[in-house]
């Protein structure tokens, strides 16, 4: 009695020259080796810390609010800048707090300034020491070059904004950045995150 | 048979070479390996966000309304370009040298030298009984008279009023002064000599410079007079007392048969004394900008980003700020066209009362008379961890137009005519009595060497 359909021989060897074919066709050799990776979490090295002038008082009877989230790894700024030139200094710093390693930092703008629509206006972010200073045009997205932070030191991040005297002030001028730090320069940080 | 074993000779089995593939794969392999681990690196990423909310100025810049000061302000009053004009022009360093209200600023004095002497003087503000139309007039009374047979007789009265001259290189001093003179004469009397003089008598009471003119051709009139007072007479900021009066020298006779005594009456009046000064070098003091505060309160400072002087000749510039309660910086200070001071220190200024200004922004300059000075300025504002800056631009100029002569009063123009008064002393009491003159007040000097 005959319950499904026939299975002879003939098929059986159909199939074996197609899996032979298939077998040329993408064969591969693997090798394993034994590995494996161990993660140590740390404290962060290198951190937002509050400068001289966090939670200052800004013009017109307002706070410069400077917020390190936990961990000091997150930051957030609110200013009230006015026409001309309005320089908040200070605001906060990066700190090395490794006293044995220093570090490279760099900045990415990865939302820019929302200024494009005001002729002439400027949002720059300012960091110094004693011996350097970078600024970095925060109208624009991109990365800035290395910054060495010596162990144990710390760099003071200053802002300024340009409003030319006479346009419309937005309600308010937002932008993102990344704070990027690395043991080397010899490699550019990776393009997104 | 030797050219096939040749041939064999170059024939390599696959499975010898397999040795070699196998070990240069796998040196490939490891110089791969290293140079990925000589590149690598760790990267941190944190996260930022930052949002600024603007607002309107707290502090804006005004017009003070500065004579010799052309002020454009930008939008929203946070800009300015500011242009001063230096000029050579005479000034009027005497303080109500026109009486036009009040005789306040002067007093008299006088000094008898021989023979007897009434001495009085006067402000009478509506004097129309002498030139209709006129206010503001001062009258010397000086009454001259001996008590013996032959007199000679010499008294002088005078004004006076301190004067400080200015502290920068002068050019020329004058001294312009409107009179009218009458004298009578009541008996055997007679007038020998009779002058309007004028003195600077230094600190240390040494005339540094006198002048006079004879009035006895020129009685009953209004007159201008103008003196040329050397500048080698004075020194730049030393504070002098200026006399400016009459003086008069006669003959009295008494009749022994009489009682009546033998006199002669001065009457000098004057309309306006005015000393001006005229700076060496085109200059300017004064105020090139007001600040205003509407909230908040503020450190407050200007500094010189940029300084450009077109000329070869030099110039000093003197820029400092003050505040509503008097509060001064330190200034910035521009000497021979060199930048020794590039900032002043700051002020605090605040919300001011209603009419008033949180501030002003003061220059003092000399330039040479065909330089410009140019200086980009950044006021700027503090509080906390912020500073607003707004550029003023400030130029300094010689304007090409030069006032010549010292502006004399309007006033004293219209005095071209010669009035005739009553030559009777009784006039001095007539306006006593009707009110309409004003006693002055009596000062102590030294003795005028005539």
């Amino acid at each position: 009695m005959q319950t499904g359909p026939s299975f002879g021989w003939k098929h059986a060897l159909a199939l074996l020259a197609i899996a032979a074919v298939a077998s040329v066709a993408f064969a591969s050799v693997f090798v394993y080796y034994p590995g494996s990776v161990t993660a140590y979490y740390q404290a962060p090295p290198v951190v937002w810390a509050a400068g001289d002038n966090t939670n200052a008082t800004d013009i017109g009877g307002q706070t410069i609010e400077v917020n390190v989230g936990p961990n000091a790894t997150e930051l957030t700024v609110s200013v009230h800048p006015t026409y001309e030139y309005t320089y908040y200094k200070n605001i906060t710093i990066i700190n090395n707090t490794d006293t044995a390693n220093g570090y490279y930092i760099a900045i990415r703008v990865t939302q820019a300034a929302n200024i494009s629509s005001i002729a002439g206006a400027e949002v720059k972010l300012i960091l110094s020491n004693a011996t350097s200073t970078e600024v970095i045009d925060l109208s624009v997205t991109g990365t800035s070059t290395w910054y060495y932070l010596p162990a144990g030191s710390h760099v003071n991040v200053d802002i300024e904004y340009y409003l030319p005297s006479g346009v419309k002030l937005p309600n308010s001028i937002v932008f993102s950045i990344q704070l990027i730090y690395s043991p080397t320069n010899t490699e550019a940080p990776p393009a997104t995150v | 048979m030797n050219k096939r074993v040749t041939k064999r000779k170059f024939l390599v089995p696959l499975h010898r070479l397999l040795p070699y593939v196998i070990s240069s794969s796998l040196i490939a392999a490891l110089l791969l390996i290293m140079s990925t681990t000589v590149d690598s690196a760790t990267f941190v990423i944190y996260d930022a966000h930052s949002t600024a909310y603007p607002q309107p100025p707290p502090l804006v810049l005004l017009d003070p309304q500065s004579p010799n000061v052309n002020v454009v302000l930008g939008p929203n009053n946070t800009w300015a370009n500011v242009t001063v004009k230096a000029t050579t022009a005479y000034t009027e360093i005497t303080k109500n040298g026109g009486f036009d209200t009040s005789p306040n600023g002067w007093l008299y004095g006088y000094a008898v030298y021989s023979g007897n002497s009434v001495i009085a003087a006067y402000w009478n503000q509506t004097y129309s009984y002498l030139a209709p139309g006129a206010t503001g007039v001062v009258l010397l009374y000086m009454r001259l008279y001996g008590t013996g047979f032959f007199n000679r007789v010499n008294s002088s009265v005078y004004l006076v009023q301190n004067v400080t001259m200015p502290n920068t290189p002068l050019g020329s001093i004058e001294l312009n002064v409107t009179y009218f003179s009458n004298y009578t004469t009541a008996s055997i009397a007679s007038l020998t000599s009779y002058s309007v003089f004028a003195e600077l008598i230094a600190s240390n009471g040494s005339v540094v410079w006198g002048g006079s003119i004879t009035v006895t051709t020129t009685l009953n009139s209004w007159n201008n007079a103008t003196f040329t007072i050397p500048t080698t007479s004075v020194v730049p900021g030393e504070t002098y007392t200026l006399l400016v009066g009459a003086n008069a020298y006669g003959v009295t006779i008494n009749l022994p048969w009489s009682s009546y005594i033998s006199n002669i009456t001065v009457l000098q009046f004057f309309d306006s004394i005015r000393l001006y000064v005229k700076p060496l070098y085109p200059a300017f003091s004064g105020a090139i900008l007001a600040i205003n505060v509407t909230s908040g309160t503020y450190d407050v400072g200007v500094s010189v980003e940029s300084l450009n002087v077109v000329g070869a000749g030099s110039s000093n510039v003197t820029l400092y700020v003050a505040n509503l309660s008097g509060g001064v910086s330190s200034p910035i200070n521009v000497t021979s066209n060199t930048l020794v001071s590039g900032s002043t220190s700051s002020v605090i200024m605040t919300v001011p009362p209603p009419g008033y200004s949180s501030g002003l922004v003061h220059l003092s300059t000399a330039i040479y008379s065909t330089n410009i000075v140019n200086i980009l300025l950044k006021l700027r504002y503090s509080v906390g961890g912020v500073t607003v800056t707004y550029p003023v631009n400030l130029t300094i100029i010689d304007p090409p137009a030069k006032q010549a002569s010292p502006p004399h009063s309007a006033r004293s123009h219209q005095h071209g005519t010669t009035e005739h008064v009553n030559r009777d002393e009784g006039l001095i009491v007539r306006l006593l009595l009707s009110g309409k003159m004003q006693k002055l007040g009596l000062i102590r000097l030294q003795r005028w060497r005539g």
